[in-house]
């Protein structure tokens, strides 16, 4: 029996080393999760962020090119 | 430093403190771990979501912007399928009556404020400690600054630069302003000088003269003056030997009077017959003692051998103040030497005028010049001078008093003003033709003075004028010769040539009409070429734009003689200074009016701008306009500049 012990001892501790590991390798897989929602989040953000910028830039200088032509088209405009 | 936008929250996830009591702490730690894995997708989802959220903010303001110019293209099809090639687009009415293109699209500026600030950062900037209150210290402070301020500014940088550019755009603003008084003043001067002719040309004259006279106070502060001037004289009788009267008389003459002068100045206050005689030496006489002084021996023995022989015409500017008492009793006694200081009186007279146009410096400087004069030779009080004659009853303060009168002439200033260009070619020609210059102004006066029928020639028109003053001697003295100075200032020259001629008759400080200076010049040249001379004649004879252009020359000439004369014209010119400084004043008015009205516009356009002093687009807007007009000016400036130089050459070689 108390050879029995020792070992069963051993083995509830191999085991809770082991659900150890198993939760830990569990928890790394969800914080790696997280980082890459995070890094995709930022990458999302930043692309979207410079091809907004781009659409900002278009539609500006649209804008413009519109403003332009509506004052070359616009007729009967006068002072007074 | 990196500023994290958005942090997950949860950081070291297993890093817990295990209660005693736990039995598995494996598993404890486990789960506060997964807990705080937990946490930390919620702080990302969070995140996730502010992200999403200002993404689809954004694009949504594009969504918008694009609905936006889908509609103008829509609106411009239709616009454009619309437009008639064929018909006229617009007609040239309607190209000036046209708006202005004025772009709407506004500019991104302030970016970096509270109101564009992202969520996140905002949640960490509450995160932060607040500033600690110091403004409830404020009430203790004197100065009413905020006592926070100087824990934290976040205006400060902004302000700074702020503070920069409203201090150029403030400094360009001057110059502008500057420039543009500048040329309202030179504007406003040419036209009172020319009456609208060659406004250019006068600037550049009158500079010239500037620059002349504080050449002049130095030499004459080195007593040099007569010296130089003297060969003026010289080469001017030389030229002109017709009009021999003007070099040598005012020597001869100067000496005489000042002996007299000293003598008579006591009598002369109440005397009006002894008074005239005496008078006329007196008046004389300081001026030529002025001379006598400072000028060579040489060149007195020379002017005197002059003055025997002919009138000295180029020293009209010593005899100037003398003449009109001198006149009368020279006429009689001394008719040559009264004829020459009829003659400088009328080139005084009329050098005032020509400087009044040009501008006021020009009188002021020639008082000044006097002044210098006598005081190497303090002996003789410089009354002498038109208004001198109230000196005589009292140098000093007769001079001042002389002065106040000027004030009636002021309003006679206007119409001067307007009759000055007639005057100023009679005067010109004096000046230009020193000699035949001073019997072309007085052409009859000068003539008839110059003969002895100059008796007959003064009843004319000054008469009148002169009469009054002879009536009360001792109130002529003083008040008389007040009147005659300040029309004489603007535009008597001829006129108080007329008086001089009068003075003959014994009306010594007449102020004849203003309008008869041309055209009694050129009428009356003939009468009197040839008693005084020939060459006098032929100036005469010039035609009246010569004669305008010889008005540049004239001025010079006539602040020569101005700066020549005794300090009896200084006292003069005092009176004329006023005059001046009167007409100075009304430009510098107009001036400021104008600038008000532009300023007003400019403050009007600054108004129209948005927000225009928190406005950053607006702040460089104006600093970049207020640099485009400084930039404007100078060109304008330099073009200018290059006209006057142009026209001023034009006149010198004209008047060569």
């Amino acid at each position: 029996m108390a050879s029995r012990e020792p070992q069963a001892q051993m083995s509830q501790i191999q085991r809770q080393i082991q659900q150890d590991w198993a939760n830990r390798e569990y928890i790394e897989v969800i914080t790696c999760s997280i980082k890459k929602i995070s890094d995709f989040l930022n990458s999302f953000d930043v692309s979207c962020r410079s091809r907004l910028a781009t659409l900002n830039e278009r539609l500006s200088a649209l804008e413009r090119r519109v403003e332009y032509i509506e004052a070359r088209v616009t007729k009967g405009e006068t002072l007074s | 430093m990196p500023l994290i936008k958005r942090g997950i929250e949860p950081v070291n996830l297993s890093r817990t403190h295990v209660g005693p009591g736990v039995q598995n702490e494996l598993e404890c730690v486990t789960n506060s771990t997964l807990a705080n894995v937990i946490r930390q997708l919620s702080s990302l989802s969070k995140h996730a979501e502010d992200m999403f959220s200002e993404l689809t903010q954004e694009a949504n303001n594009f969504f918008h912007r694009a609905n936006q110019i889908q509609e103008r293209v829509d609106r411009l099809k239709i616009k454009v399928t619309q437009l008639d090639s064929t018909g006229e687009e617009v007609s040239l009415q309607d190209i000036h009556m046209r708006k202005p293109y004025k772009s709407s699209t506004k500019k991104d500026q302030q970016i970096i404020t509270l109101a564009t600030r992202p969520e996140a950062i905002s949640e960490i900037y509450a995160l932060c400690d607040a500033p600690p209150p110091l403004d409830k210290l404020n009430p203790y402070r004197e100065d009413g600054k905020d006592s926070r301020k100087f824990y934290t500014d976040p205006t400060y940088f902004f302000e700074l630069w702020c503070r920069e550019m409203q201090n150029n755009t403030e400094l360009t603003k001057k110059e502008l302003h500057k420039r543009k008084n500048k040329k309202l003043y030179h504007v406003h001067q040419a036209a009172l000088v020319n009456g609208g002719q060659r406004p250019k040309g006068r600037q550049p004259q009158m500079i010239r003269e500037a620059k002349n006279r504080v050449q002049d106070m130095q030499k004459y502060k080195d007593g040099m003056e007569f010296v130089p001037r003297q060969s003026e004289i010289n080469r001017r009788a030389n030229n002109v030997q017709g009009g021999q009267r003007s070099p040598s008389r005012p020597n001869s003459l100067e000496i005489r009077n000042q002996n007299q002068y000293t003598a008579d100045v006591p009598t002369e206050n109440g005397q009006l017959p002894g008074y005239d005689s005496q008078y006329s030496h007196q008046d004389t006489a300081p001026y030529g003692q002025v001379h006598n002084d400072t000028q060579v021996m040489a060149n007195q023995a020379m002017n005197q051998a002059w003055n025997d022989g002919h009138c000295p015409v180029d020293q009209v500017p010593q005899y100037h103040e003398p003449p009109p008492y001198n006149h009368n009793h020279n006429l009689e006694d001394y008719k040559p030497v009264s004829e020459p200081v009829q003659f400088n009186n009328n080139i005084k007279h009329y050098n005032p005028e020509v400087t009044t146009p040009q501008g006021t410096t020009t009188k002021p400087a020639a008082g000044r010049l006097p002044a210098l004069v006598t005081s190497p030779r303090p002996s003789a009080p410089p009354p002498a001078p038109p208004g001198m004659q109230n000196k005589l009853d009292s140098p000093m303060g007769a001079s001042r008093e002389s002065l106040p009168p000027p004030p009636p002439p002021p309003p006679p200033d206007s119409s001067q003003m307007e009759g000055v260009p007639a005057f100023g070619p009679s005067s010109h020609l004096n000046s230009l033709r020193d000699s035949p210059a001073h019997h072309s102004p007085s052409p009859q006066l000068g003539g008839k003075s110059t003969t002895p029928d100059s008796i007959d020639i003064p009843p004319p028109p000054p008469p009148p004028p002169l009469m009054n003053t002879p009536d009360t001697p001792s109130s002529i003295n003083s008040m008389p010769p007040p009147p005659p100075t300040p029309p004489a200032l603007e535009s008597q020259p001829l006129s108080t040539a007329k008086p001089l001629h009068d003075d003959m008759v014994s009306v010594p400080p007449p102020p004849p009409p203003p309008p008869d200076g041309l055209i009694t010049i050129h009428s009356k040249m003939p009468n009197g070429d040839l008693p005084h001379s020939p060459k006098l004649a032929v100036n005469s004879n010039l035609s009246v734009s010569r004669q305008v252009d010889a008005v540049s020359m004239a001025s010079n000439a006539s602040s020569n003689t101005i700066s020549s004369s005794s300090t009896l014209k200084s006292e003069d010119t005092v009176a004329p200074v006023r005059d001046t400084r009167c007409d100075l004043l009304a430009a510098i008015r107009e001036g400021i009016k104008l600038r008000k009205v532009e300023e007003r516009r400019y403050k009007e356009e600054q108004k129209k701008l948005p927000s225009a002093s928190i406005d950053v687009q607006s702040i460089m807007e104006a600093a970049f306009e207020m640099r485009r007009k400084a930039l404007e000016a100078n060109d304008d400036e330099d073009d200018e500049d290059d006209d006057d130089d142009d026209d001023a050459n034009g006149e010198w070689s004209d008047g060569s």
